[in-house]
This record gives structure tokens, sequence and C-alpha cells, in this order.
């Protein structure tokens, strides 16, 4: 017998105010994105300061800002759309819808920042607005894990706190002037023990926020109990607003001393990336592998930031497909969960023909997540392991090898199976609306260009951005 | 300022041995106290930077935080010893071991032997004790105190030298303080020990 699945339909009698303030949000978001748009259009080189020079727009600003406004606006589409559809979410959204803003422009300020105390205020600003988002109304698991986001955050950022005061005082021992203030610090800083263990603090800090080991413990549960598009935020935009932070301590401090944190950055990715592996062969937990994944990730950009150089154009490209490949994963892992009532991968299976859409972007997702041709994180991962050839970090190479290797076999033998596995139950599910799903086919859309064609005012974007990095 | 300082580092250590939630919050009060005095001792002018740094040290952290925790504990009716951190030979150890670290890390980052020195060895002693409470503690409460006295210990550290924050900074800096100490003081409320598992049914979410 043939079922037919119904479409899903705008929920009925759903009052027009109770829209409003998504409404809002997405609107907001779009003018964001167009205000990013018209910078990196704008393509200069050149550092313009606003607001007495709290602000400042450079190549790194105008590419994290289209980054993560496009992110936050396909969020806010498909959070809108989801308000639509069930009217049960809409009754608790002024206040998401309010703590969403508030994260994003937190996010957008801590990137424009021109001063390092700025930035880290705004980046706690950003966790302050997001811990109370990570509760899910009625679970007590989500309450718990968003205590603790909330708890290594406050901790992370109060020992990069540390490390910027230690940096101050370096200054001040050496006799420059103190100022934190991003572009008058480039030519004054000066090396001593108090700035090593300033910037040994700043990337322990910066690190806990970043999900790189030892500190990422917080990092799978926080994912795994966060509403998906309150993880695709965390994962997408404010993952990168925290990795800005730290781009601007290396663009300050790498300037005249390349060496600078190098081992650190290696040893906490390499750590991170073994953290990562194991977490993801144990798991049956498909938001909790993603989740895991991420912290992988973590750790091949702590391990590209550590060797720099060529590596640094890789990168970048590995950061921004990674940003879209989280939101995608998240988004889809949401609708997956929301249909089969379940996160085990084991209860999951046939999911391109129950859901094709979400079955489709999860494995296209996947694809890029492992790393395979034709995307943004392939070209990354291979300037990356190029650089380390050449850099002569051989036991390095070996250790990202192997471990990139163990990810990529753990990852695939348990999500395909729940892409292409043989159906457990039978089950008709409402057929997916193209609508539903346009946001994540804009991001990989995005991530697919970045592969195969970048526009040349972004690749020099990116040029500039890598080149501010110490990249050659 | 060195009998201020040798004051803080006993109220630091004060809740690993008086074991109440009472004490832990009347020594995250002292920390703010001890802190405004030591301020108002090394710049006793009056300026918009000093008053802000007062209001911060004394009103803030002194007074209006550990109020705030002591008025959800009271609201649970906690336990005098409820959420504390028991102390055993084991713990005793390594909190003198935690301090004498402290010190020893203080000479070599400032080897003057001034009270600057002496200022960092307190400062990270505090930090040392505070993330050690994070470390072994599991309880929503203590942890809170933990993180607090982990922020005291890095304004502790700033008081040891000169402003490099403007002002706007420093604003937002002491509301981003007072918004996450009001956000942990809702956590303290939300999760109260021996709650059921799950509140209710699960619904749809974003």
């Amino acid at each position: 017998m043939i079922i037919e699945r119904p479409r899903e339909a705008p929920a009925a009698g759903l009052e027009k105010a109770s829209v409003w303030p998504m409404g809002i949000l997405v609107g907001l978001s779009l003018l964001a994105v167009g205000c990013s748009c018209a910078l990196v259009i704008s393509a200069s080189a050149e550092k313009t300061r606003l607001l007495d020079g709290y602000l400042l727009i450079d190549p790194t600003a105008r590419l994290f800002l289209l980054l993560i406004n496009s992110i936050f606006f396909g969020v806010a589409f498909y959070m809108w759309y989801l308000i639509r559809t069930i009217p049960q979410i809409a009754k608790r959204i002024k206040r998401s819808a309010a703590l969403s803003c508030a994260f994003m422009v937190a996010a957008n300020l801590a990137i424009l920042s021109n001063h390092f105390l700025a930035s880290w205020l705004f980046l706690e600003l950003t966790t302050l607005a997001a811990a109370p988002l990570v509760i899910r109304e009625g679970t007590r698991s989500s309450l718990l894990a968003s205590w603790r986001y909330f708890l290594f955050s406050s901790v992370g950022l109060a020992l990069a706190l540390l490390g910027f005061a230690c940096i101050a005082r370096s200054l001040e021992s050496s006799g420059s002037p103190v100022t934190l203030f991003i572009d008058q610090l480039a030519t004054s800083a000066p090396s001593n023990l108090w700035q090593k263990v300033g910037l040994a603090l700043v990337l322990l800090g910066y690190g806990t926020k970043l999900g790189l080991a030892p500190m990422c413990t917080w990092l799978p549960e926080a994912y795994d109990e966060a509403p998906p598009s309150v993880t695709a935020m965390l994962a997408a935009v404010q993952f990168n607003c925290v990795l800005v932070g730290l781009f601007r301590v290396i663009q300050v401090f790498r300037a005249g001393n390349q060496e600078l944190v190098a081992a650190q950055l290696l040893a906490c990715g390499l750590l991170s990336m073994a953290v990562s592996a194991i977490g993801i062969i144990t798991t049956k937990n498909y938001k909790r592998l993603l989740a895991y994944a991420s912290i992988n990730h973590a750790g091949v950009i702590a391990v590209g930031l550590g060797i720099g150089k060529t590596a640094m154009y890789g990168l970048l490209l590995y950061v921004v497909s990674n940003a879209y490949i989280k939101a995608i994963l998240f988004l889809t892992a949401g609708r997956i969960k929301a249909h089969y009532h379940t996160k085990d991968m084991r209860e999951v299976s046939w999911l391109i023909k129950d859901l094709p859409y979400s079955g489709l972007l999860l494995m296209v997702g996947t694809f890029a997540l492992l790393g395979l041709p034709p995307f943004g994180s392939f070209i990354g991962e291979l300037l990356i392991l190029s650089e380390l050839i050449r850099g002569s970090y051989l036991v390095v190479f070996v250790a990202f090898c192997v471990l990139l290797a163990i990810t990529f076999v753990a990852t695939g033998r348990s999500i395909f199976p729940m892409i292409w596995g043989e159906a457990k139950t039978k089950a008709w599910w409402p057929r997916q609306s193209l609508r539903s799903v346009l946001p994540k086919l804009v991001f990989l859309g995005a991530l697919v260009s970045m592969g195969l064609y970048l526009p040349a005012t972004l690749n020099a974007l990116f040029r500039q951005v890598a080149a501010s990095l110490g990249g050659q | 300022m060195t009998t201020l300082l040798a004051a803080f580092l006993v109220v630091a250590a004060l809740p690993f041995f008086i074991v109440t939630w009472r004490t832990a919050l009347a020594a995250l009060s002292l920390q703010g106290l001890l802190m405004g005095w030591m301020f108002f001792q090394r710049a006793p002018v009056v300026s918009l930077d000093s008053i802000l740094a007062l209001v911060d040290l004394v009103a803030v952290r002194g007074l209006l935080v550990p109020f705030m925790l002591y008025r959800v504990m009271r609201t649970q009716n906690a336990l005098r010893r409820g959420d504390t951190i028991l102390p055993n030979l084991l713990s005793l150890m390594m909190i003198a071991a935690l301090i004498a670290l402290a010190f020893r890390l203080a000479s070599q980052l400032d080897p003057s032997g001034a009270e600057s020195q002496t200022t960092i060895a307190v400062a990270v002693s505090a930090l040392l004790l505070g993330l050690f409470t994070l470390a072994t503690q599991t309880g929503v409460f203590t942890q809170a105190v933990g993180a607090l006295c982990v922020e005291n210990a890095i304004s502790l550290f700033e008081l040891g030298r000169g402003n490099s924050a403007p002002l706007p900074v420093e604003l937002g800096m002491v509301a981003v303080f007072l918004l996450s100490a009001c956000m942990y003081a809702l956590y303290v409320r939300w999760i109260q020990p021996g709650q059921a598992q799950e509140f209710s049914a699960e619904g749809p979410i974003l």
C-alpha cells in the first residue's frame, strides 16, 4: 500500500504576534549580512578605526563578519521557519529572539574590537547570552549542560583575562607604554617571562572556549544538549569569534617571533585530535559525534596555527569551510532527532529514503567533514599537511595523519549506516519542504564554491588575513 | 598592605577549614572588602576610575554578590554543611602545597622581593585555591564560589599594577562581572540537589 506523505504546512491559527520577534531577528541578521558584504566588496587592505579607535575594520574583521553573519542569518531563517510550523515553540520565542539578538550583537562587536579587554568583554557577553539558550524546557540534563558550559566558559575567559593582565605587566616591566589597543601594541610588544606566561594563559583560556584539550569536557555535553539552532550558533558563530580573539593575539605577538606559542599550539592540537578520535569511536550518539568532530576541527586549527607560514591560507579555508559544515550538520541532526525521537545512531537508518533532504545534507556534510574533495576543508587540510612536511615536522605529520585516519574511519563507520543502512522500522514521515532546508542548501552552496571557485575578492581577503597571521 | 594581603590569604583558605556555606560566602565578601581597603590605601585620590574600582570591589564583590547567593541559599533552606568542601588530610596538604607553589612562582616572576611579589603570591594562591575547588567539587554552589574566588584573585592581581583599561572598558567589565554573578545565583537556584532527573516531557525545540 502506498501512503501519501503530506507536505509540512504552516501551523493553522498561529497568531501573527508570536512570529514578529523572530521576524525582527531575521531582518536584523539580513541587514548585518548586507553590511558585511558591503565591507568585503570595498576590498581594502587598509585598517579603519572607529569610535575613538575602540573598533577596527581590517581584513580579519571583514572576513569573519561575513562568515558569522551569513551563518546567523541562515540559523535565524531556520528558527523563523520552525516557529511558523510548530506553534508550541512560538510561545517562548520572545526570550529566545532577544537572547539570540544580544548574542549576535556581542559576537559582531567581539570581532570588531580593537582592544583586547573589550574583545574579551564581548566574548563573555556572548557566553552570557548563549548559556540560557542551551536550556531546553523540561529537561534537567540540558540545564546541567548549560551550567557546565557557563562555568567552563567563565573560568576559561577568566584565565584569558589573567593572561592579558600578565601581558600588561610585561609591557610595564619593559618600560613600554601600557596599552591593550591591538593596533598600537603591534609595534611595541616586548618579549619577556611575563609575556610568555600571559600568552600561555590566553591560549589556555581561549582554548577552553574553542574546545581544545585538556579543557574540552564541556563541549560534547553542551553541543549535544542544546537545541540544534543554538548548537549551530555556538559551533559556527561563537567558535569563530573566539578564534578571531586568538588570531588577534597571534597577529600582535607573532610579528616579532614566529615560534611564539607554536609548541603549545601543536601539543594542544594533537591532544585535541586524540581526545576527539576516542570520543568518536566510543559514542553512539550522532549529535555527540558531531561535537567530538568539532574538537577535532579545533585540534587541526591549532596545529595549523602552530606551524604557520603557507599553512595559514589553508587554515583559513579550513576554518570557514568548517563553520558552514558544522551549521549544516547540527541543523540536520536536529531535524533527524525531531523525526526519530532518538539520538542513538543505531536507531536511525535509511535516511536517504525517509528524509531525503536531511539524508543528502548529512551525507554531503559528512564528506566535507571528513575533508574529501571538492570541499574547502580538503584543500585546507592538504595545505596544512604539505607545510608539516616542508617545515620538517615529521613526528607531528605522522601523528596528524594517524589521528585523521582514525577519525575518518570511525566517523564514516558511524554515520554512513544511518544514511544507507537497511530500515529497521517502516515509517512514513511528512515530506520535507524545500523552504525548511533552504538555509542548509545555501550553506552547502558556499561550502562547495570554496572548494571549486573562490571569487577574486574573497580570495584576496583570505590572502590578506593569512598574511596578517604571518602566512606566506 | 602586607597585613591586608596576609588577611586575604587567610580568608581565601578559610572555607577549607570552616566548612559551612555561610563561611564560604563570608570569605567571598571579606575578599572584596579587603581588596577595597587595599585599593583605598594605594590610591586615596578621588577620581572616576577610583570610584568605579571601589564600587566594583566593595559594593559588588564585597556585598552584593555574596548577599545574592546568601538569599538563594536561604530560600532553599540549604543545610549548614550542604554543598561545601569537606576537608581531609590530603586536601589540606594539597592546599598547603598550592600556596607554597604560588609563593615560589611569584618569586620567579617578580624577583624584586618587594610588596608586589607578595601581591602576586597571594593572588596566585587564591587563584589556585579557586581552581582546586572547581576541580574537586561537583556541587553547583561550591563551584560557583570557586569561580568567584578565581575572579577575585584576578582582581587582586590587577590591584598590584597600574590601570591599563580605559574607563568604558572598566565599566563594561564591572557590568559583565555582575551579570555573571547573577547567572551563578540563578543556576544555584535552578539546580537544586536531589531534584528528579527530568522535570517533565520535552516538547519541540528550536
